[in-house]
């Protein structure tokens, strides 16, 4: 135990751990990679400060959850706790058992994952919230070391105008090096590789690729006869005076085009013009949003009966996310804005059974009949919806 | 035997159709091929119009929109 120093574990679980986790979970998606960029001492030094940014936070979270409800945070985990152990700790001793109450341990292990919960969710939402509003396009320092993922999307950066149209994809023209010649590949880009340490493009990966092959008039037989027959593998792309230039399908899924061959990429950026109903749809989910936003803070932020402890808001908090969601799925279906419907009956089910819980809010019944009542609606739903969907199926 | 393999099969499909009910078809514009192109590219007719309509506006730089009537629905397109 002698080479062991519990103050390095303490100080790793408290300014390390959360800075890391919001780390991790910020470059996520296509930027998993920058996580391990950089220099030890940069990297550690952003850990250092995102766990002070969290830890600061996450205090202001436990003043107001102590103001705003009657959970009680500082109740176990008081100030002179925290300072009898961390000074205990920096003496390389572990706590005696007489040295804080019973109930100390136990709620300081919970207010450290309650910490790294918060480290994990501003991380993500941190990432999603640049992702959904395109901010780095404008602000540079926001911008993620990936460029790779500003070509292939065409977003500001790029050169290209911001629109506010809807992408669709990309497709690429790949110029690649074979022997002593060159061969063009296109397809629609499907994925791509950097390499972790210098974001340079490890590989490109085409979904319905094919090759574009130039064909003298005289010999290009076989291949018009290809075409007659509806093979699938040629295509004619142009007819010029002495040659035809051909697509040749390339058999297989996706084609993996490596960085070592690649002498260019043409790009083209494909989006769909934003129509009165992709308009709608956008103004029917941000307005549904910002009614959720409201909903879900509500019970943290008033002082009612039925909504003094957390269990209680979190339940109320999930009842009207549940039914929400679905209320502004069904809209949708009604404005015929929705691709794949669901019906009334399904709807109306679904509300029912993430609504039965209330019975248990409200102080109707208890929570064993509340979650028996939720598992006979559920049985139900599958005899009702599960034949229902065996007629469709028959039927068709 | 069989019972019970229904009696899951049911189960399965009123879970999906729970998640169904509480999954939006709003797309962020995030990934590469969104299930919406997917769901194009897949039908060899739809992916022919689709391809067919980005060759006009490559070749066509002065026009800036193209319609294109897919199986299901129509689109205009443009090129970023």
């Amino acid at each position: 135990m002698e080479n062991l120093a519990l103050n390095t574990i303490f100080y790793i679980l408290i300014f390390i751990f959360p800075g890391l986790l919001f780390r991790k979970f910020y470059f996520s998606g296509d930027f998993t990679k920058q996580f391990q960029q950089g220099n030890l001492m940069e990297r550690l030094l952003w850990t250092l400060f995102f766990s002070t940014l969290i830890i600061t936070l996450s205090v202001l979270f436990f003043i107001f959850i102590e103001t705003y409800t009657l959970a009680k945070t500082q109740e176990y985990v008081s100030y002179q706790n925290v300072k009898k152990l961390f000074e205990t700790l920096s003496a390389n001793k572990l706590p005696e058992k007489t040295d804080v109450d019973k109930y100390f341990y136990k709620n300081y292990v919970y207010l450290i994952l309650i910490l790294y919960c918060i480290s994990i969710f501003t991380g993500f939402v941190s990432y999603k919230l640049i992702r959904l509003t395109n901010i780095d396009s404008y602000i540079p320092a926001l911008r993620y070391k990936n460029y790779w993922h500003y070509l292939i999307r065409s977003k500001k950066i790029n050169g290209q105008k911001n629109s506010n149209n809807k992408y669709l994809y990309t497709n690429a023209d790949v110029l690649i090096e074979c022997k002593d010649k060159t061969e063009l590949y296109s397809g629609y880009v499907q994925n791509y590789f950097i390499d972790p340490l210098t974001n340079k493009l490890n590989c490109i990966i085409l979904k319905d690729a094919y090759k574009f092959i130039s064909v003298s008039n005289t010999i290009n037989k076989d291949i018009e006869t290809s075409i007659e027959n509806k093979e699938n593998i040629y295509e004619r792309h142009k007819i010029y005076s002495d040659k035809v230039v051909y697509k040749k399908y390339i058999p297989g899924d996706i084609l993996t085009l490596f960085d070592d061959r690649i002498i260019n990429i043409n790009l083209t950026y494909v989006e769909q013009v934003t129509n009165l109903k992709e308009k709608k749809r956008v103004f029917i989910n941000s307005f549904f949003y910002v009614i959720l936003t409201i909903i879900l803070f509500t019970p943290w932020l008033i002082q009612y009966d039925l909504t003094t402890t957390i269990k209680r808001k979190i339940i109320i908090s999930l009842i009207c996310y549940f039914t929400l969601i679905s209320i502004r799925n069904y809209l949708l279906e009604l404005l015929i804005l929705k691709d794949k419907p669901l019906g009334f009956k399904n709807f109306a089910f679904g509300v029912i059974l993430f609504n039965i819980p209330l019975l248990w809010f409200f102080k109707i019944i208890n929570i064993w009949w509340t979650l028996l009542l939720v598992f006979l609606f559920f049985l139900f739903m599958v005899f009702v919806i599960g034949d229902w969907q065996k007629q469709v199926k028959k039927n068709k | 035997m069989e019972t019970i393999s229904v009696f899951l099969t049911n189960v399965k499909n009123t879970l999906h159709t729970l998640a169904s009910g509480l999954t939006s078809e709003f797309s962020n514009g995030n990934s590469l091929i969104s299930n919406e192109v997917m769901n194009i590219i897949e039908n060899p007719k739809d992916k022919k119009e689709l391809d067919k309509a980005v060759d006009y506006l490559l070749n066509n730089k002065s026009i800036k929109q193209k319609e294109v009537i897919l199986s299901n629905k129509t689109i205009i397109i443009s090129l970023g």
